[in-house]
């Protein structure tokens, strides 16, 4: 698997090297391009300044941030390098905690974390295996390209460490400000039982493999009937047999031999076979089925032409001979 | 009984050593193809891997019924190749080889199919029979291969190795491989294969990208050797993103000519692999061409 980054885990005294792969390949799903209705060309974004009324390109755009309405304050690249960035490629666990302590909301994105060489291996393990015993998560800080985030580091059952990245407090919406939520309502008891009841009833085992996205497998199956449509229309390029290949190199090379051997008597025989061998060769380029039958003549190519008859029955080539093989 | 090498599935594919064409009766001649190496486990299913022993079974899903064409359980030895007017091009399998969109994979698999040329046999029935002489796997291969649709089986000749080897030129193909004809399978390199290519490869450093030049190589003395700019976009994006993640500020070259102001430079640390025409004694490579990144 291709590495997303390597770094290192950091703790009190204990520092070593890791890997670090993204768990999740986002989904297999469909790219949709926009496409222009009249001409199906794709739909391009440009770049574009109002007021000089130009299109710009990346490199004469700089980054601001709006502190009034229309009023900005320019950041360049040397401002961003000068902000402090202490945790940069460097997963440093400021504490541990119980794991339920962590409410799922705040996972965002998943990371295997493996370790960065093979002297490593042991302290990851010796800190796997101590957080596995004690049931508790570190939570660490780190720093990726251009942002900083709080992660969570705990053992993986399968085997290695997962990191999740976690939402800011401040990133997580409200619940509160649903209004629909203030309500008053009362419970009975017999309500309760029979409503657990339902769910024992239901109850199963979580397998999420058993879950197909069935929305994008039609998308998949349209696409897919519509390209096989379409191709009736063009056609991919005609798949000429490499056993056609195989067997014209192989002919005209004994070809060839056969001629040398037959000649080796007179020398007018023998420059009669070379130019033979060659012009074999030069209709191979060419024609292919032609340049086969010369040697279909030579004495044991029957056997040859009979494999390649066997060819032509499995090859879609269209009658009247003119398949090529180049 | 312990594992055996079907279920095991780690065989280091045989490699040949480089080697002039030349002609002998003790050996047997192929075309060496221009595609993936490709060691197939069938049974009454498939499991493709690759030289480095990487499973490609889902890149390619029109070899899912192959087994079928085998008519005893087997672990085959052959190369996948996708052809371009009849031709393996090998630019054609860059595009099926680095999907793993699981819808792109069978809509290229439909488009551009690959083709299974097989050469060796390394397995039959219950038992391995790498043993063998070359000539009787052959034969062995031969009995238990149905010729046809996506699965063609490699045509050799005996003797005749030059002549093979200009036929090949000829038709612009990758070269040749001379096999001992009663040579065992060894697995990775031996001398009982020897090949001869049209074409050498050189491995080279990816030094950095100038615009109208391409991308730029050196050797390992950091030599500047070649500019390449021809490659799929694919390999474009992967090769410039990877320039720029590793950028450097000056030059990393010893040596090199001074036309390469503007360049974008990076850290000379990815191994890439170049194949040539001929290499020129100022050190220039002819018709060079980028192969792809060197994976061992």
């Amino acid at each position: 698997m291709k590495t997303s980054w390597k770094g290192s885990i950091s703790f009190g005294m204990v520092y070593f090297p890791v890997n670090v792969y993204t768990a999740t390949s986002g989904s297999d799903g469909v790219k949709l391009n926009y496409l222009h209705r009249k001409c199906h060309s794709r739909i391009r974004y440009k770049k574009f300044c109002e007021a000089c009324n130009v299109e710009v390109s990346q490199d004469e755009i700089v980054k601001g941030y709006e502190y009034e309405k229309d009023r900005y304050i320019v950041i360049t690249d040397e401002d961003f390098e000068k902000l402090p960035i202490k945790s940069k490629k460097v997963i440093s666990i400021s504490h541990f905690v119980d794991e339920d302590e962590v409410d799922p909301i705040y996972l965002d994105k998943a990371y295997f974390i493996s370790p960065g060489n093979f002297s490593a291996s042991k302290a990851f393990e010796l800190f796997r295996r101590a957080m596995r015993e004690t049931g508790k998560v570190g939570i660490a800080k780190i720093t990726l390209t251009s942002n900083e985030y709080v992660a969570m580091i705990k053992p993986y059952d399968k085997g290695g460490m997962l990191l999740y990245l976690l939402y800011y407090s401040d990133e997580i919406k409200k619940i509160e400000e649903i209004t629909e939520l203030n309500y008053n309502v009362d419970i009975h008891n017999n309500e309760l039982k029979m409503a657990i009841s339902l769910i024992d009833n239901m109850t199963g085992e979580f397998d999420i493999g058993q879950y197909r996205n069935e929305y994008q497998d039609a998308l998949k199956q349209l696409i897919q009937s519509r390209i096989e449509g379409k191709e009736v229309v063009s056609p991919p390029e005609a798949q000429s047999n490499i056993i056609d290949l195989m067997e014209a190199l192989k002919a005209s090379v004994e070809a060839a031999k056969h001629a040398r051997t037959d000649s080796s008597g007179t020398g007018k025989e023998k420059s009669r076979g070379k130019s033979k061998g060659k012009s074999t060769g030069n209709r191979i380029r060419k024609t292919g089925t032609e340049g086969r039958k010369p040697a279909a003549g030579e004495n044991d190519t029957g056997e040859l032409a009979g494999v390649n008859a066997g060819v032509n029955t499995s090859t879609k080539t269209k009658s009247g001979g003119k398949r090529k093989i180049l | 009984m312990s594992r055996d090498m079907f279920e095991e599935k780690n065989i280091v594919p045989m490699a040949p050593v480089p080697s002039e064409p030349f002609d002998s009766d003790d050996y047997i001649y192929e075309i060496k193809f221009d595609g993936m190496r490709c060691i197939g486990y069938y049974d009454s299913g498939v499991a493709l891997r690759n030289r480095a022993n990487k499973d490609i079974t889902a890149l390619f899903p029109e070899f899912s019924d192959i087994y079928k064409q085998f008519r005893h359980k087997c672990i085959i030895d052959s190369e996948i190749v996708v052809l371009n007017r009849g031709k393996p091009d090998y630019s054609r399998l860059n595009k099926r080889r680095f999907l793993s969109n699981s819808m792109h994979i069978n809509l290229m698999s439909k488009r551009i199919p690959a083709t299974l040329v097989v050469y060796d046999i390394l397995y039959y029935k219950d038992r391995a029979v790498t043993e063998l002489p070359l000539i009787e796997r052959k034969r062995l291969l031969e009995e238990n291969t149905v010729e046809g649709g996506r699965l063609a089986i490699s045509r050799f000749v005996r003797g005749t190795g030059t002549a093979l080897f200009e036929q090949v030129v000829n038709q612009e193909l990758e070269g040749i491989v001379a096999k001992k004809i009663d040579g065992i399978y060894v697995q990775g390199r031996s001398r009982l294969w020897l090949k001869s290519k049209r074409r050498q490869d050189m491995d080279l450093l990816l030094c950095g990208y100038m615009e109208g030049k391409g991308f730029l190589f050196c050797d390992d003395d950091l030599n500047y050797r070649i500019s390449i700019r021809n490659v799929d976009k694919n390999t474009f994006d992967f090769l410039y993103k990877y320039i720029i993640e590793h950028r450097t500020d000056n030059s990393p070259l010893r040596s090199g000519p001074m036309n390469l102001k503007g360049a974008i430079w990076a850290k000379p640390e990815l191994y890439c692999v170049v194949e040539y025409m001929q290499e020129m004694e100022s050190g220039y490579l002819r018709e060079a061409v980028f192969k792809g990144i060197k994976m061992d």
